[in-house]
């Protein structure tokens, strides 16, 4: 983990506002989140349903962009960018799992990796990238021929086989059980370990926060709280 | 093989939807193969329909004039497109036709 104070935030952001517009109806998702990710930090964003954790984690990924504030990827600014800029800043420097694993059918874990490494500037082999999260024997199989939590897998393979400078993780465990989630939970944490990424974990179980290095707890749109764990609890220790 | 994983999942995709693909090209193989067969059956028509008129030498057009003099006869057949120039009357008269009962109204030709 890294010190702040040695070194340039990874992702900066200053009063992030979101507010989604449906036809007379307007949802203030974010309203004014203060933000910092340090090279090599894993981040863990925890609160209820609706507190507006997607939002923040999709405008930090280039994915939706702020009503208000600023975001910076190192000199980079997020929210002045245009599309294609934007689309860059994800294909370079951004992994994203989200809670359903969006795998393409048709195409084998090996092959899934590979349409991201076949577009990316420093790609690791896809067979390597799998390896890491602990599917090497399962290279050829078919998602359909995967459990839930290996899919999972292929996806956080897919994330970083690009090599990315951050990891961004929308409640990847939020479809799995426990067991099965812890597994996943190990496979982020050995990418964290190994890789050195900048890893930023979405959920609203409690229990995940005790993995990560700092914690933000989200609520109606606000950082309600910011924690830093003194030990970090390894994610097999882990039960819900 | 070294495809591109998006061609193999074409070509899986492909694979796997073979019957649709297959049906949705007989529909448009036969589709296309109807209207060929149409445009065949319409030309062929139109060269018939032009042959006729040139062997039995069949007019595009008739038309009449009223209370012409013959002298407008070589100037008529100056326009033109003017095939063929006919000077005669033509009225309606009622005829006695053997074997018929009722009146019989027709057209007679009067060569001057
Ligand atoms: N595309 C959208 N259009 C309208 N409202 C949205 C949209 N996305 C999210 N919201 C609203 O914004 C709020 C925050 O949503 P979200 O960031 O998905 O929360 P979380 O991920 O913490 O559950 C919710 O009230 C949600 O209904
Ligand atoms: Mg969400």
């Amino acid at each position: 983990m890294s010190t702040p104070g040695t070194q340039r935030p990874v992702l900066r952001a200053r009063d992030l506002g979101k507010v989604y517009r449906t036809g007379e109806v307007e949802v203030h998702a974010l309203r004014g989140v203060d933000l910092e990710l340090w090279p090599g930090e894993m981040v863990v964003l925890l609160g209820p349903s609706g507190s507006g954790k997607s939002t923040l984690l999709n405008i930090l990924g280039g994915l939706d962009s702020a009503s208000t504030g600023e975001a910076w990827f190192g000199d980079h600014d997020l929210t002045h960018e245009d599309d294609r800029d934007l689309t860059r800043y994800r294909r370079e420097h951004v992994g994203f799992v989200f809670q359903f694993y969006n795998l393409i059918s048709s195409l084998t874990a090996l092959e899934n990796v590979a349409l991201v490494t076949e577009i990316a500037t420093r790609p690791m082999e896809p067979g390597a990238a799998l390896r890491l999260v602990g599917l090497g024997e399962r290279l050829h199989h078919f998602p359909a021929q995967l459990s839930g939590g290996e899919q999972q897998r292929v996806a956080i393979a897919r994330a970083i086989a690009k090599q990315p400078d951050i990891l961004l993780c929308d409640e990847p465990t939020g479809a799995l059980d426990s067991q099965t989630g812890v597994l996943v939970l190990e496979a982020i944490e050995r990418i964290h370990r190994e890789l050195g990424t900048t890893t930023v974990l979405i959920t609203h179980n409690a229990v995940i926060a005790d993995m990560a290095d700092r914690v933000l707890v989200l609520g109606d749109g606000r950082i309600q709280q910011e924690r830093r764990n003194p030990q970090r609890r390894p994610a097999r220790e882990l039960v819900w | 093989m070294n495809l591109h994983p998006l061609d193999r999942k074409l070509v899986r995709d492909l694979w796997r939807l073979r019957g649709q693909v297959l049906a949705i090209g007989l529909v448009i193989a036969s589709g296309v193969g109807l209207l060929v067969m149409s445009l065949t059956s319409l030309e062929a028509l139109r060269d018939t329909s032009a042959a006729y008129y040139e062997r039995y030498r069949f007019a595009d057009v008739f038309a009449q004039v009223k209370r012409a003099p013959e002298s407008l006869a070589s100037r008529i057949a100056a326009i033109d497109g003017v095939q063929t120039v006919e000077t005669r009357v033509i009225r309606s008269a009622v005829l006695d036709v053997e074997g018929f009962a009722e009146p019989v109204m027709e057209s007679i030709g009067l060569s001057p």
